[in-house]
Protein backbone atom coordinates (compact mmCIF):
# COMPACT_ATOMS: atom_id res chain seq x y z
CA UNK A 1 0.00 0.00 0.00
CA UNK A 2 1.24 3.48 -0.75
CA UNK A 3 -0.05 6.67 0.63
CA UNK A 4 -0.16 10.17 -0.83
CA UNK A 5 2.55 12.62 -0.04
CA UNK A 6 4.51 10.01 1.78
CA UNK A 7 8.26 10.13 1.67
CA UNK A 8 8.23 6.73 3.19
CA UNK A 9 5.98 5.12 0.63
CA UNK A 10 8.82 3.54 -1.32
CA UNK A 11 10.91 2.74 1.68
CA UNK A 12 8.05 1.07 3.42
CA UNK A 13 7.82 -1.51 0.71
CA UNK A 14 11.40 -2.51 1.24
CA UNK A 15 12.38 -5.55 3.16
CA UNK A 16 12.95 -4.42 6.70
CA UNK A 17 15.08 -7.25 7.96
CA UNK A 18 18.50 -7.01 6.44
CA UNK A 19 20.99 -9.84 6.36
CA UNK A 20 24.52 -9.34 7.60
CA UNK A 21 26.03 -9.29 4.12
CA UNK A 22 23.42 -6.85 2.86
CA UNK A 23 24.25 -4.58 5.71
CA UNK A 24 27.94 -4.75 4.97
CA UNK A 25 27.19 -3.85 1.35
CA UNK A 26 25.16 -0.89 2.48
CA UNK A 27 27.93 0.24 4.76
CA UNK A 28 30.41 -0.06 1.93
CA UNK A 29 28.12 1.95 -0.31
CA UNK A 30 27.71 4.82 2.10
CA UNK A 31 28.38 8.27 0.69
CA UNK A 32 32.05 9.17 0.35
CA UNK A 33 33.35 11.74 2.73
CA UNK A 34 31.04 10.69 5.52
CA UNK A 35 32.85 9.11 8.36
CA UNK A 36 31.86 8.15 11.85
CA UNK A 37 33.83 11.16 13.05
CA UNK A 38 31.55 13.37 10.99
CA UNK A 39 28.51 11.80 12.61
CA UNK A 40 27.59 9.22 10.01
CA UNK A 41 25.30 6.66 11.51
CA UNK A 42 24.73 3.45 9.61
CA UNK A 43 21.14 2.47 9.14
CA UNK A 44 19.70 0.29 11.81
CA UNK A 45 17.53 -2.65 10.89
CA UNK A 46 16.09 -4.01 14.13
CA UNK A 47 14.35 -7.30 14.15
CA UNK A 48 12.28 -9.12 16.72
CA UNK A 49 10.53 -12.41 16.17
CA UNK A 50 8.57 -13.86 19.03
CA UNK A 51 6.54 -17.05 19.06
CA UNK A 52 4.38 -18.19 21.93
CA UNK A 53 2.80 -21.54 22.62
CA UNK A 54 0.45 -23.02 25.18
CA UNK A 55 1.84 -25.91 27.20
CA UNK A 56 -1.00 -28.23 28.03
CA UNK A 57 0.82 -30.15 30.76
CA UNK A 58 1.56 -27.07 32.86
CA UNK A 59 -1.31 -24.91 31.67
CA UNK A 60 1.15 -22.12 30.96
CA UNK A 61 2.02 -20.04 27.93
CA UNK A 62 5.65 -20.00 26.97
CA UNK A 63 7.95 -17.95 24.80
CA UNK A 64 9.16 -20.59 22.34
CA UNK A 65 10.79 -18.69 19.52
CA UNK A 66 12.92 -15.66 20.09
CA UNK A 67 15.01 -14.08 17.40
CA UNK A 68 16.22 -10.57 17.81
CA UNK A 69 18.56 -7.98 16.50
CA UNK A 70 19.28 -4.65 18.20
CA UNK A 71 17.90 -2.19 18.92
CA UNK A 72 14.92 -4.45 19.65
CA UNK A 73 15.35 -6.91 22.47
CA UNK A 74 13.41 -9.13 24.81
CA UNK A 75 15.16 -10.41 27.91
CA UNK A 76 12.73 -13.04 29.10
CA UNK A 77 9.07 -13.82 29.57
CA UNK A 78 7.41 -13.51 32.96
CA UNK A 79 4.37 -15.48 34.00
CA UNK A 80 1.10 -13.66 34.61
CA UNK A 81 -1.38 -14.59 37.33
CA UNK A 82 -3.35 -16.75 34.90
CA UNK A 83 -0.34 -18.54 33.41
CA UNK A 84 0.11 -16.23 30.45
CA UNK A 85 3.45 -14.89 29.23
CA UNK A 86 4.35 -11.27 29.89
CA UNK A 87 7.07 -9.81 27.70
CA UNK A 88 8.68 -6.36 27.79
CA UNK A 89 9.87 -5.16 24.40
CA UNK A 90 13.04 -3.10 24.85
CA UNK A 91 14.51 -0.62 22.43
CA UNK A 92 18.17 -0.46 23.36
CA UNK A 93 18.58 2.90 21.61
CA UNK A 94 16.16 4.37 24.10
CA UNK A 95 13.88 5.32 21.24
CA UNK A 96 13.46 5.32 17.49
CA UNK A 97 16.16 7.21 15.61
CA UNK A 98 15.89 8.67 12.14
CA UNK A 99 16.41 5.99 9.50
CA UNK A 100 15.67 3.09 11.85
CA UNK A 101 13.81 0.23 10.23
CA UNK A 102 12.38 -2.14 12.79
CA UNK A 103 10.22 -5.18 12.23
CA UNK A 104 8.35 -7.14 14.86
CA UNK A 105 6.75 -10.48 14.13
CA UNK A 106 4.54 -11.86 16.85
CA UNK A 107 2.98 -15.30 16.56
CA UNK A 108 0.66 -16.30 19.38
CA UNK A 109 0.02 -20.01 19.06
CA UNK A 110 -3.35 -21.71 19.70
CA UNK A 111 -4.55 -21.31 23.26
CA UNK A 112 -1.64 -19.14 24.40
CA UNK A 113 -2.12 -15.96 26.40
CA UNK A 114 0.38 -13.20 25.93
CA UNK A 115 0.82 -9.73 27.28
CA UNK A 116 3.24 -7.36 25.54
CA UNK A 117 4.33 -4.04 26.90
CA UNK A 118 7.09 -1.49 26.53
CA UNK A 119 9.59 -0.47 29.16
CA UNK A 120 8.69 3.17 28.75
CA UNK A 121 7.34 5.66 26.24
CA UNK A 122 8.34 5.12 22.62
CA UNK A 123 10.40 8.20 21.89
CA UNK A 124 10.67 9.18 18.25
CA UNK A 125 13.86 11.20 18.10
CA UNK A 126 14.57 14.13 15.86
CA UNK A 127 16.25 12.74 12.71
CA UNK A 128 19.17 14.23 10.84
CA UNK A 129 18.19 15.97 7.64
CA UNK A 130 19.68 13.17 5.53
CA UNK A 131 18.04 10.36 7.47
CA UNK A 132 15.30 8.37 5.88
CA UNK A 133 12.01 8.34 7.80
CA UNK A 134 11.94 5.83 10.62
CA UNK A 135 9.75 2.79 10.13
CA UNK A 136 8.38 0.27 12.55
CA UNK A 137 6.34 -2.61 11.22
CA UNK A 138 4.34 -5.07 13.30
CA UNK A 139 3.05 -8.30 11.88
CA UNK A 140 0.92 -10.14 14.37
CA UNK A 141 -1.03 -13.37 14.25
CA UNK A 142 -3.21 -14.53 17.11
CA UNK A 143 -4.04 -18.21 16.81
CA UNK A 144 -7.23 -20.10 17.62
CA UNK A 145 -8.36 -19.64 21.21
CA UNK A 146 -5.35 -17.44 21.95
CA UNK A 147 -5.24 -13.97 23.46
CA UNK A 148 -2.82 -11.09 22.87
CA UNK A 149 -2.78 -7.99 25.03
CA UNK A 150 -0.58 -5.13 23.85
CA UNK A 151 -0.44 -2.45 26.53
CA UNK A 152 2.47 -0.10 25.78
CA UNK A 153 3.32 3.38 26.98
CA UNK A 154 2.71 6.43 24.82
CA UNK A 155 4.26 7.31 21.50
CA UNK A 156 6.11 10.64 21.85
CA UNK A 157 7.27 12.25 18.61
CA UNK A 158 10.10 14.74 19.16
CA UNK A 159 10.44 17.91 17.12
CA UNK A 160 11.19 17.13 13.47
CA UNK A 161 10.35 13.42 13.77
CA UNK A 162 9.30 11.55 10.64
CA UNK A 163 7.88 8.17 11.46
CA UNK A 164 5.74 5.50 9.88
CA UNK A 165 4.20 2.67 11.86
CA UNK A 166 2.44 -0.24 10.23
CA UNK A 167 0.51 -2.74 12.29
CA UNK A 168 -1.08 -5.77 10.66
CA UNK A 169 -2.99 -8.10 12.96
CA UNK A 170 -4.76 -11.25 11.90
CA UNK A 171 -7.07 -13.15 14.18
CA UNK A 172 -7.93 -16.83 13.97
CA UNK A 173 -11.08 -18.47 15.30
CA UNK A 174 -11.92 -17.45 18.88
CA UNK A 175 -8.79 -15.32 19.00
CA UNK A 176 -8.76 -12.37 21.37
CA UNK A 177 -7.04 -9.01 21.24
CA UNK A 178 -6.64 -5.99 23.47
CA UNK A 179 -4.46 -3.40 21.76
CA UNK A 180 -4.06 0.14 22.93
CA UNK A 181 -2.07 3.14 21.83
CA UNK A 182 -1.59 6.69 23.05
CA UNK A 183 -0.16 9.35 20.77
CA UNK A 184 1.27 12.40 22.51
CA UNK A 185 1.75 15.75 20.75
CA UNK A 186 5.45 15.79 21.62
CA UNK A 187 7.65 16.69 24.56
CA UNK A 188 5.10 19.02 26.04
CA UNK A 189 7.11 19.77 29.19
CA UNK A 190 9.87 21.10 26.92
CA UNK A 191 7.46 23.26 25.01
CA UNK A 192 7.36 20.95 22.00
CA UNK A 193 3.81 20.50 20.89
CA UNK A 194 3.06 19.21 17.39
CA UNK A 195 6.61 20.11 16.38
CA UNK A 196 7.17 16.80 14.60
CA UNK A 197 7.24 16.71 10.83
CA UNK A 198 4.86 13.85 10.23
CA UNK A 199 3.53 10.59 11.59
CA UNK A 200 1.93 7.89 9.52
CA UNK A 201 0.00 5.31 11.47
CA UNK A 202 -1.47 2.39 9.57
CA UNK A 203 -3.43 -0.15 11.50
CA UNK A 204 -5.32 -3.21 10.31
CA UNK A 205 -7.14 -5.96 12.15
CA UNK A 206 -8.57 -8.77 10.07
CA UNK A 207 -10.18 -12.15 10.50
CA UNK A 208 -9.00 -14.21 7.59
CA UNK A 209 -9.54 -12.05 4.53
CA UNK A 210 -12.22 -9.99 6.21
CA UNK A 211 -11.12 -6.58 7.54
CA UNK A 212 -12.48 -5.71 10.97
CA UNK A 213 -10.80 -2.34 11.49
CA UNK A 214 -8.65 -0.09 9.31
CA UNK A 215 -6.92 3.15 10.16
CA UNK A 216 -4.76 5.20 7.84
CA UNK A 217 -3.66 8.33 9.63
CA UNK A 218 -1.19 10.90 8.51
CA UNK A 219 -0.54 13.65 11.02
CA UNK A 220 1.31 16.55 9.51
CA UNK A 221 0.99 19.45 11.92
CA UNK A 222 2.80 22.06 9.83
CA UNK A 223 0.67 21.36 6.76
CA UNK A 224 -2.66 20.46 8.33
CA UNK A 225 -3.45 22.01 11.66
CA UNK A 226 -4.32 19.42 14.31
CA UNK A 227 -6.25 22.12 16.18
CA UNK A 228 -9.13 22.35 13.73
CA UNK A 229 -12.40 20.84 14.95
CA UNK A 230 -12.37 18.26 12.18
CA UNK A 231 -9.17 16.84 13.68
CA UNK A 232 -8.32 17.25 17.38
CA UNK A 233 -10.06 20.52 18.19
CA UNK A 234 -9.00 21.68 21.64
CA UNK A 235 -7.37 18.35 22.51
CA UNK A 236 -3.75 17.28 22.14
CA UNK A 237 -3.54 13.62 23.11
CA UNK A 238 -5.25 10.76 21.33
CA UNK A 239 -5.80 7.20 22.53
CA UNK A 240 -7.47 4.09 21.22
CA UNK A 241 -8.16 0.63 22.53
CA UNK A 242 -9.26 -2.23 20.31
CA UNK A 243 -11.10 -5.09 21.95
CA UNK A 244 -11.71 -8.18 19.84
CA UNK A 245 -12.69 -11.78 20.26
CA UNK A 246 -13.73 -13.54 17.10
CA UNK A 247 -16.85 -15.65 17.02
CA UNK A 248 -18.68 -13.95 19.87
CA UNK A 249 -22.41 -13.38 19.36
CA UNK A 250 -23.45 -9.95 18.18
CA UNK A 251 -25.57 -9.32 21.26
CA UNK A 252 -22.52 -9.70 23.45
CA UNK A 253 -20.85 -6.82 21.65
CA UNK A 254 -23.99 -4.72 21.89
CA UNK A 255 -24.10 -5.30 25.66
CA UNK A 256 -20.40 -4.58 26.07
CA UNK A 257 -20.68 -1.45 23.94
CA UNK A 258 -23.46 -0.18 26.19
CA UNK A 259 -21.49 -0.95 29.33
CA UNK A 260 -18.27 0.64 28.10
CA UNK A 261 -20.22 3.65 26.81
CA UNK A 262 -21.44 4.14 30.38
CA UNK A 263 -17.85 4.12 31.57
CA UNK A 264 -16.94 6.53 28.77
CA UNK A 265 -19.56 8.97 30.01
CA UNK A 266 -18.32 8.59 33.54
CA UNK A 267 -14.69 9.27 32.63
CA UNK A 268 -15.36 12.15 30.23
CA UNK A 269 -14.83 15.67 31.52
CA UNK A 270 -16.05 18.49 29.34
CA UNK A 271 -13.18 20.37 27.76
CA UNK A 272 -10.52 18.14 29.30
CA UNK A 273 -11.11 14.59 28.18
CA UNK A 274 -13.70 12.81 26.03
CA UNK A 275 -14.22 9.09 25.55
CA UNK A 276 -16.40 7.18 23.10
CA UNK A 277 -17.08 3.55 22.21
CA UNK A 278 -18.39 1.73 19.17
CA UNK A 279 -18.84 -1.78 17.91
CA UNK A 280 -16.70 -2.66 14.91
CA UNK A 281 -18.25 -4.16 11.82
CA UNK A 282 -17.84 -7.55 13.55
CA UNK A 283 -16.04 -9.33 16.38
CA UNK A 284 -15.03 -6.36 18.45
CA UNK A 285 -15.22 -2.76 19.44
CA UNK A 286 -13.09 0.33 19.63
CA UNK A 287 -12.67 2.80 22.47
CA UNK A 288 -11.35 6.23 21.57
CA UNK A 289 -10.24 9.02 23.87
CA UNK A 290 -9.05 12.58 23.32
CA UNK A 291 -7.61 14.77 26.05
CA UNK A 292 -5.76 17.94 26.79
CA UNK A 293 -3.25 16.09 28.95
CA UNK A 294 -1.92 12.55 28.77
CA UNK A 295 -2.81 11.46 32.28
CA UNK A 296 -6.59 11.05 31.86
CA UNK A 297 -5.93 8.77 28.87
CA UNK A 298 -3.25 6.62 30.50
CA UNK A 299 -5.48 6.33 33.57
CA UNK A 300 -8.66 5.68 31.61
CA UNK A 301 -7.46 3.01 29.18
CA UNK A 302 -6.81 0.41 31.91
CA UNK A 303 -10.34 0.88 33.19
CA UNK A 304 -11.83 0.04 29.80
CA UNK A 305 -9.39 -2.84 29.42
CA UNK A 306 -10.26 -4.33 32.83
CA UNK A 307 -13.99 -4.13 32.26
CA UNK A 308 -13.82 -5.58 28.75
CA UNK A 309 -11.47 -8.34 29.91
CA UNK A 310 -13.76 -9.24 32.77
CA UNK A 311 -16.74 -9.53 30.43
CA UNK A 312 -14.94 -11.44 27.68
CA UNK A 313 -12.55 -13.62 29.69
CA UNK A 314 -14.12 -13.69 33.15
CA UNK A 315 -11.22 -12.11 35.03
CA UNK A 316 -8.96 -9.12 35.19
CA UNK A 317 -5.20 -8.96 35.60
CA UNK A 318 -2.92 -6.34 37.12
CA UNK A 319 -1.25 -4.02 34.66
CA UNK A 320 2.21 -5.20 33.60
CA UNK A 321 4.97 -4.10 35.94
CA UNK A 322 7.78 -2.09 34.42
CA UNK A 323 11.40 -3.11 34.67
CA UNK A 324 12.72 0.43 34.63
CA UNK B 1 -25.01 4.69 -21.61
CA UNK B 2 -27.54 2.68 -19.66
CA UNK B 3 -31.02 2.71 -21.12
CA UNK B 4 -33.92 4.13 -19.22
CA UNK B 5 -36.82 1.75 -18.72
CA UNK B 6 -38.97 1.40 -21.80
CA UNK B 7 -36.31 2.72 -24.15
CA UNK B 8 -34.21 0.74 -26.58
CA UNK B 9 -30.78 -0.18 -25.22
CA UNK B 10 -28.09 2.39 -25.91
CA UNK B 11 -24.60 1.46 -27.01
CA UNK B 12 -22.06 0.80 -24.25
CA UNK B 13 -20.16 3.89 -23.20
CA UNK B 14 -16.48 4.54 -23.38
CA UNK B 15 -14.71 5.02 -20.07
CA UNK B 16 -12.75 7.96 -21.41
CA UNK B 17 -13.73 11.32 -20.04
CA UNK B 18 -16.46 12.85 -22.11
CA UNK B 19 -18.44 16.08 -21.87
CA UNK B 20 -21.78 15.78 -20.18
CA UNK B 21 -24.80 15.39 -22.38
CA UNK B 22 -27.82 17.45 -21.36
CA UNK B 23 -29.61 14.39 -20.04
CA UNK B 24 -26.59 13.51 -17.93
CA UNK B 25 -26.56 17.00 -16.43
CA UNK B 26 -30.15 16.48 -15.38
CA UNK B 27 -29.44 13.00 -14.07
CA UNK B 28 -26.52 14.27 -12.00
CA UNK B 29 -28.56 17.15 -10.64
CA UNK B 30 -31.27 14.75 -9.54
CA UNK B 31 -28.92 12.18 -8.02
CA UNK B 32 -26.98 14.81 -6.11
CA UNK B 33 -30.00 16.83 -5.04
CA UNK B 34 -30.35 17.18 -1.29
CA UNK B 35 -34.02 16.28 -1.76
CA UNK B 36 -33.14 12.78 -3.00
CA UNK B 37 -35.12 10.56 -0.60
CA UNK B 38 -32.33 8.37 0.75
CA UNK B 39 -32.56 9.53 4.36
CA UNK B 40 -29.56 11.85 4.46
CA UNK B 41 -31.56 14.49 6.33
CA UNK B 42 -31.81 12.13 9.31
CA UNK B 43 -28.04 11.99 9.85
CA UNK B 44 -25.49 14.44 11.17
CA UNK B 45 -22.54 11.98 11.18
CA UNK B 46 -21.42 13.09 14.64
CA UNK B 47 -21.95 16.84 14.20
CA UNK B 48 -24.90 16.84 16.57
CA UNK B 49 -22.59 15.76 19.40
CA UNK B 50 -19.99 18.38 18.56
CA UNK B 51 -22.68 21.06 18.69
CA UNK B 52 -24.22 19.66 21.88
CA UNK B 53 -20.80 19.68 23.55
CA UNK B 54 -20.25 23.30 22.57
CA UNK B 55 -17.38 22.55 20.21
CA UNK B 56 -18.89 23.36 16.83
CA UNK B 57 -20.32 26.84 16.35
CA UNK B 58 -21.34 29.02 13.43
CA UNK B 59 -18.05 30.87 13.78
CA UNK B 60 -15.93 27.71 13.49
CA UNK B 61 -18.07 26.02 10.84
CA UNK B 62 -16.20 27.14 7.73
CA UNK B 63 -12.80 26.11 9.05
CA UNK B 64 -14.31 22.83 10.18
CA UNK B 65 -15.82 22.09 6.77
CA UNK B 66 -12.59 22.90 4.96
CA UNK B 67 -10.63 20.42 7.05
CA UNK B 68 -13.46 17.88 6.94
CA UNK B 69 -13.49 17.96 3.14
CA UNK B 70 -9.69 17.61 3.05
CA UNK B 71 -9.84 14.48 5.21
CA UNK B 72 -13.20 12.71 4.96
CA UNK B 73 -14.00 14.21 1.56
CA UNK B 74 -10.82 12.75 0.10
CA UNK B 75 -11.50 9.29 1.48
CA UNK B 76 -15.11 9.34 0.33
CA UNK B 77 -14.09 10.76 -3.01
CA UNK B 78 -11.65 7.92 -3.64
CA UNK B 79 -14.29 5.33 -2.79
CA UNK B 80 -16.82 7.14 -4.96
CA UNK B 81 -14.34 6.86 -7.83
CA UNK B 82 -13.75 3.20 -7.11
CA UNK B 83 -17.50 2.65 -7.26
CA UNK B 84 -17.66 4.58 -10.53
CA UNK B 85 -14.87 2.46 -11.99
CA UNK B 86 -16.67 -0.75 -11.10
CA UNK B 87 -19.04 0.15 -13.91
CA UNK B 88 -16.16 -0.31 -16.33
CA UNK B 89 -15.48 -3.88 -15.20
CA UNK B 90 -16.48 -6.20 -18.01
CA UNK B 91 -17.17 -9.35 -16.02
CA UNK B 92 -20.21 -9.37 -13.76
CA UNK B 93 -18.47 -11.76 -11.40
CA UNK B 94 -15.49 -9.43 -11.03
CA UNK B 95 -17.80 -6.49 -10.50
CA UNK B 96 -19.61 -8.23 -7.64
CA UNK B 97 -16.34 -9.35 -6.11
CA UNK B 98 -15.06 -5.78 -6.25
CA UNK B 99 -18.34 -4.48 -4.84
CA UNK B 100 -18.13 -6.77 -1.82
CA UNK B 101 -14.45 -6.04 -1.24
CA UNK B 102 -14.86 -2.27 -1.40
CA UNK B 103 -17.87 -2.34 0.90
CA UNK B 104 -15.99 -4.48 3.43
CA UNK B 105 -13.04 -2.09 3.31
CA UNK B 106 -15.21 0.96 3.78
CA UNK B 107 -17.03 -0.69 6.69
CA UNK B 108 -13.70 -1.36 8.39
CA UNK B 109 -12.57 2.23 7.81
CA UNK B 110 -15.76 3.69 9.23
CA UNK B 111 -15.21 2.82 12.86
CA UNK B 112 -18.25 4.55 14.43
CA UNK B 113 -21.22 2.22 14.21
CA UNK B 114 -23.83 4.93 13.67
CA UNK B 115 -22.02 6.54 10.76
CA UNK B 116 -21.29 3.16 9.22
CA UNK B 117 -24.90 2.04 9.48
CA UNK B 118 -26.13 5.38 8.14
CA UNK B 119 -23.97 5.01 5.06
CA UNK B 120 -25.14 1.45 4.46
CA UNK B 121 -28.79 2.37 4.93
CA UNK B 122 -28.60 5.36 2.60
CA UNK B 123 -26.90 3.25 -0.06
CA UNK B 124 -29.56 0.59 0.20
CA UNK B 125 -32.29 3.22 -0.16
CA UNK B 126 -30.57 4.70 -3.18
CA UNK B 127 -30.27 1.32 -4.87
CA UNK B 128 -33.90 0.60 -4.10
CA UNK B 129 -34.98 4.03 -5.33
CA UNK B 130 -33.37 3.69 -8.74
CA UNK B 131 -34.63 0.16 -9.24
CA UNK B 132 -37.49 1.42 -11.36
CA UNK B 133 -35.38 4.04 -13.14
CA UNK B 134 -32.72 1.97 -14.84
CA UNK B 135 -32.63 -1.29 -16.66
CA UNK B 136 -29.20 -2.75 -16.18
CA UNK B 137 -28.24 -6.30 -15.32
CA UNK B 138 -25.19 -5.19 -13.33
CA UNK B 139 -27.20 -2.80 -11.20
CA UNK B 140 -29.82 -5.48 -10.61
CA UNK B 141 -27.23 -7.92 -9.33
CA UNK B 142 -25.64 -5.31 -7.08
CA UNK B 143 -29.09 -4.51 -5.70
CA UNK B 144 -29.58 -8.19 -4.89
CA UNK B 145 -26.25 -8.36 -3.07
CA UNK B 146 -27.01 -5.14 -1.19
CA UNK B 147 -30.35 -6.49 -0.01
CA UNK B 148 -29.05 -9.93 0.91
CA UNK B 149 -25.69 -9.17 2.49
CA UNK B 150 -25.30 -6.92 5.49
CA UNK B 151 -23.08 -3.91 4.99
CA UNK B 152 -22.79 -4.34 1.22
CA UNK B 153 -24.41 -1.06 0.21
CA UNK B 154 -22.37 1.96 1.24
CA UNK B 155 -23.90 5.11 -0.20
CA UNK B 156 -20.63 6.45 -1.59
CA UNK B 157 -20.02 3.29 -3.59
CA UNK B 158 -23.65 3.01 -4.69
CA UNK B 159 -23.77 6.56 -6.03
CA UNK B 160 -20.38 6.16 -7.68
CA UNK B 161 -21.47 2.96 -9.40
CA UNK B 162 -24.71 4.54 -10.51
CA UNK B 163 -22.93 7.53 -12.06
CA UNK B 164 -20.53 5.12 -13.74
CA UNK B 165 -23.36 3.07 -15.18
CA UNK B 166 -24.95 6.26 -16.48
CA UNK B 167 -21.59 7.17 -18.06
CA UNK B 168 -21.58 10.50 -16.29
CA UNK B 169 -18.11 11.99 -16.48
CA UNK B 170 -16.18 10.86 -13.40
CA UNK B 171 -14.67 14.25 -12.58
CA UNK B 172 -18.01 16.04 -12.74
CA UNK B 173 -19.78 13.30 -10.81
CA UNK B 174 -17.12 13.29 -8.12
CA UNK B 175 -17.31 17.06 -7.63
CA UNK B 176 -21.12 16.92 -7.49
CA UNK B 177 -20.97 14.10 -4.94
CA UNK B 178 -18.59 16.05 -2.68
CA UNK B 179 -20.84 19.09 -2.88
CA UNK B 180 -23.83 16.91 -1.98
CA UNK B 181 -21.98 15.68 1.11
CA UNK B 182 -21.16 19.19 2.28
CA UNK B 183 -24.66 20.42 1.50
CA UNK B 184 -26.07 17.64 3.67
CA UNK B 185 -23.80 18.64 6.56
CA UNK B 186 -24.81 22.27 6.15
CA UNK B 187 -28.47 21.27 6.18
CA UNK B 188 -27.86 19.39 9.43
CA UNK B 189 -26.05 22.44 10.84
CA UNK B 190 -29.00 24.65 9.96
CA UNK B 191 -31.10 22.55 12.31
CA UNK B 192 -28.45 22.44 15.03
CA UNK B 193 -27.01 25.95 14.95
CA UNK B 194 -28.28 29.50 14.43
CA UNK B 195 -27.24 29.21 10.80
CA UNK B 196 -29.48 30.88 8.24
CA UNK B 197 -30.11 29.78 4.68
CA UNK B 198 -28.24 32.73 3.29
CA UNK B 199 -25.09 32.05 5.32
CA UNK B 200 -25.25 28.32 4.58
CA UNK B 201 -25.44 28.96 0.84
CA UNK B 202 -22.59 31.45 1.08
CA UNK B 203 -20.43 28.82 2.77
CA UNK B 204 -21.28 26.22 0.17
CA UNK B 205 -20.40 28.68 -2.58
CA UNK B 206 -17.07 29.55 -1.00
CA UNK B 207 -16.13 25.90 -0.55
CA UNK B 208 -16.35 25.08 -4.24
CA UNK B 209 -12.63 25.60 -5.02
CA UNK B 210 -11.78 23.36 -2.07
CA UNK B 211 -14.23 20.70 -3.28
CA UNK B 212 -12.70 20.76 -6.75
CA UNK B 213 -9.18 20.53 -5.33
CA UNK B 214 -10.15 17.49 -3.27
CA UNK B 215 -11.86 15.94 -6.31
CA UNK B 216 -8.61 16.33 -8.25
CA UNK B 217 -6.63 14.84 -5.38
CA UNK B 218 -9.02 11.88 -5.25
CA UNK B 219 -8.61 11.35 -8.99
CA UNK B 220 -4.84 11.35 -8.56
CA UNK B 221 -5.15 8.71 -5.85
CA UNK B 222 -7.32 6.64 -8.15
CA UNK B 223 -4.84 6.91 -10.99
CA UNK B 224 -1.76 6.13 -8.92
CA UNK B 225 -3.31 3.56 -6.59
CA UNK B 226 -2.37 5.60 -3.55
CA UNK B 227 -4.46 5.06 -0.46
CA UNK B 228 -6.06 8.20 0.97
CA UNK B 229 -5.34 9.27 4.53
CA UNK B 230 -8.04 10.27 6.93
CA UNK B 231 -7.57 11.68 10.39
CA UNK B 232 -10.70 13.17 11.94
CA UNK B 233 -10.59 11.88 15.52
CA UNK B 234 -12.90 14.52 17.00
CA UNK B 235 -15.62 14.00 14.39
CA UNK B 236 -15.27 10.28 14.91
CA UNK B 237 -15.56 10.76 18.65
CA UNK B 238 -18.68 12.85 18.07
CA UNK B 239 -20.17 9.89 16.26
CA UNK B 240 -19.03 7.43 18.94
CA UNK B 241 -20.61 9.57 21.65
CA UNK B 242 -23.82 10.34 19.77
CA UNK B 243 -25.82 7.40 21.19
CA UNK B 244 -25.21 8.81 24.68
CA UNK B 245 -26.76 12.23 23.97
CA UNK B 246 -29.86 12.85 26.05
CA UNK B 247 -31.80 14.55 23.24
CA UNK B 248 -31.18 13.70 19.63
CA UNK B 249 -32.53 15.23 16.45
CA UNK B 250 -30.57 12.88 14.22
CA UNK B 251 -30.08 9.12 13.95
CA UNK B 252 -26.33 9.54 13.72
Amino acid sequence: MRAPGSESGVGAAEQVAVTGSEREQRLAARPRGLSHAQGYRPEVAGWLRLGFGYERTTGRSRLLVQEQRPPLQVVRAFSTDEGGALVHVHNLSGGVLGGDRCALEIEVGPGARVMLTSTGATRLYRPRAEDRPALQRWQVHVGAGALLEHLPDALIPFAGARYRQEVLISLAEDAGLFWWEIVAPGRVARGECFAYEWLELLFTISRGEFPLALERFRLEPQQRSPGTLARLGPFRYCASLYVCRTGQPRQRWADLEAELAGLAQELSQSGACLWGVSRLVADGLVVRGLAQEGLPLSAGLPQFWRLARLRLYGRTLPLPRKIT
Amino acid sequence: MTAWLGEPPLPRFSVDAMPLEPVQVLQLLQLCDSALPVGSSAHSFGLETLVAEGLLTVETLEEFLEAYVAETGLLEGVFFGRGWRLATVASLEALLLGWRRLNAELSALRLPRESRQASVMMGRRLLHLVQSWLSDERLLRVQEVALREEGASHYTLALGLLCGLLAIDERAALAAFLQQQVAALLAACQRLLPLGQRRAMQLLWRLKPRLLAVAEQALRCLETGEEPWQWTPLVELGSLRHPSLETRLFIS
